[in-house]
């Protein structure tokens, strides 16, 4: 070997040495410290490396692309359980809530985890855990109206979240990260019962509006504003599970609409009891940005109701 | 965040929030190599994804007495980019040169202010510049090691080199880069 060789050799053992002992913490120099006959070629390829990974350190990626890719991972998941389960049980029909702990108690072996997940809020450290099985339920849910009701199920979890972190005194981003969602989750329910709700971004209240029954049959909204917070005692009639004004549902779906309308009714309540904590002591923070949410999530929860209450006058007109 | 092998271990035996603990402690290095290889932001996003996905179709597979986990996942990745290069290469023939705009899909890290972000810009385009220069292996040995963090072992097992034909490959890699990079020091340097 030739005594440029040589040398190289030297470098090439003493800079993957020096790499490696920078990945654990020790600076350039204590390193360089190390190999004094030949620091001074040293010195240069070590700055090269750590610019090198200054550059890598600045390429962030987004967290929406982030967290798409696990939803990716989670439906594909969910995917290859289901036919593995299909192919096991042939054509057993499942109902949505079979399915939904089947996911949990199979797929996510560990309970104790899965459980725990379940009082995470939006920052915790288990909160990703409960995303994940609310996805895996949501592929499992097979049918449309067990889908619908999943989707009231998982608005009422945001609400719960919201309440959670008002009391906290939370971050007002968080809160209203939770409270879209909530939205969207509604949104699916009612587009998979067949209606919509509408979202005009130049609309009351931030992009949600109340229209149809509201407007149509009942006036304008108390005050005419549709972004004022409602009180229960301003609530359409019917909305109330134990008004003497309600109509029973009717059909194949009645049962499905009726505890809906419970859910959306206790919902409501719950929104009462936030609003009521914000203007309490326990104000958070930015309390009136949370309490716009809240708003929101109020006038989108009773547009549901009515646009659900719609569908069953079209599809089982009262006698 | 639990040891690696503990997680793909509880993984392989259907534990999937396991697996969204290893899509998270790797993602962002998958991301970042990535970026390095097409540059494009959506392509790269779409890239870290498939690794993972492809990743999970083939946990079943993977053996702890073999390649470290990093080093299998990475070369996923490497494949993976490999054959949509391919791909794009049959669909248009017009493309010239590595793909390499790693600065395109960058979002400056951290609260830095304007001026910084600025140089920092310049740093990351003066590097993707000189990338597109030296040989294929440096570039893959920077790429892998230094933008992906892996370890020499782990960069030598995706590469199908020994580790000592990895350290030759990083003390070159590097050189070279000093020299495009800082020609007038790096020049000082070999006249002393």
């Amino acid at each position: 070997m030739r005594p440029g060789d040589m040398l190289d050799a030297r470098v090439n053992e003493a800079l993957a040495d020096c790499l490696g002992r920078l990945d654990w913490g020790e600076t350039i120099e204590e390193c360089l410290d190390r190999y004094p006959a030949i620091a001074e070629k040293l010195t240069p390829l070590l700055g090269m490396a750590t610019q090198a990974q200054a550059v890598a350190a600045a390429i962030v990626p987004s967290p929406e692309a982030q967290r798409a890719g696990l939803g990716r991972i989670t439906d594909a998941w969910a995917a290859q359980e289901a036919r593995r389960r299909r192919g096991r049980w042939g054509a057993l029909r499942r109902s949505w809530a079979l399915a939904a702990i089947a996911a949990l108690a199979v797929v996510f072996g560990g309970w104790t985890t899965a459980a725990a997940a379940q009082d995470s809020v939006p920052g915790d450290a288990l909160y990703p855990v409960k995303q994940t099985q609310e996805r895996v339920m949501l592929v499992m849910v097979l049918t449309r109206s067990g889908k619908a009701d999943l989707h009231v199920q998982l608005a009422e979890a945001r609400a719960m979240e919201t309440a959670k972190l008002t009391s906290r005194g939370g971050d007002p981003v968080a809160v209203d990260e939770t409270t879209t969602r909530l939205n969207e989750h509604m949104s699916r329910a009612v587009a998979l019962m067949g209606g919509r709700l509408s979202t005009d971004p130049a609309g009351p209240s931030g992009g949600v509006r109340l229209r149809g029954p509201w407007r149509g049959q009942h006036g304008p909204p108390p005050g005419g504003d549709f972004s004022r917070p409602l009180s229960v005692e301003e609530l359409p009639p019917q909305f109330r599970p134990d008004s003497r004004f309600v109509r029973p549902w009717h059909g194949s779906e009645s049962k499905q609409r009726a505890a809906m309308q419970e859910r959306f009714y206790q919902q409501f309540l719950r929104f009462q009891d936030m609003r009521r904590e914000l203007s309490g002591e326990m104000r958070a923070p930015h309390g009136a940005r949370m309490e716009e949410a809240i708003t929101r999530s109020e006038n989108l929860l009773l547009e549901a109701f009515l646009l659900m209450r719609e569908l069953e006058d079209v599809q089982n007109p009262p006698e | 965040m639990q040891d690696t092998e503990v997680l793909v271990r509880a993984a392989q035996e259907g534990n999937l929030a396991a697996f969204g603990q290893v899509y998270e402690a790797y993602y962002l290095r998958v991301y970042r190599y990535a970026v390095a290889r097409v540059g494009q932001g959506a392509e790269a996003e779409d890239i870290a994804q498939e690794v993972f996905l492809k990743a999970l179709n083939s946990l079943k597979t993977f053996k702890f007495t073999g390649p470290p986990f990093a080093a299998w996942l990475f070369r996923i990745a490497h494949n993976l980019i490999v054959d949509r290069a391919r791909h794009v290469k049959a669909a248009s023939a017009a493309t010239s040169g590595p793909p390499s705009s790693l600065d395109e899909a960058l979002t400056v890290a951290g609260e830095e202010n304007v001026e910084e972000q600025a140089l920092r810009a310049l740093d990351i385009e003066a590097m993707r510049v000189a990338l597109d220069k030296v040989t294929h292996l440096q570039r893959q040995v920077v790429e892998l090691r230094f933008i992906a963090g892996l370890s020499l072992a782990e960069t030598a097992i995706v590469m199908g080199r020994k580790e000592n034909a990895v350290k030759a490959l990083q003390h070159s890699a590097l050189g070279a880069l000093r020299r495009l990079l800082a020609p007038q020091a790096a020049s000082a340097e070999v006249a002393s």
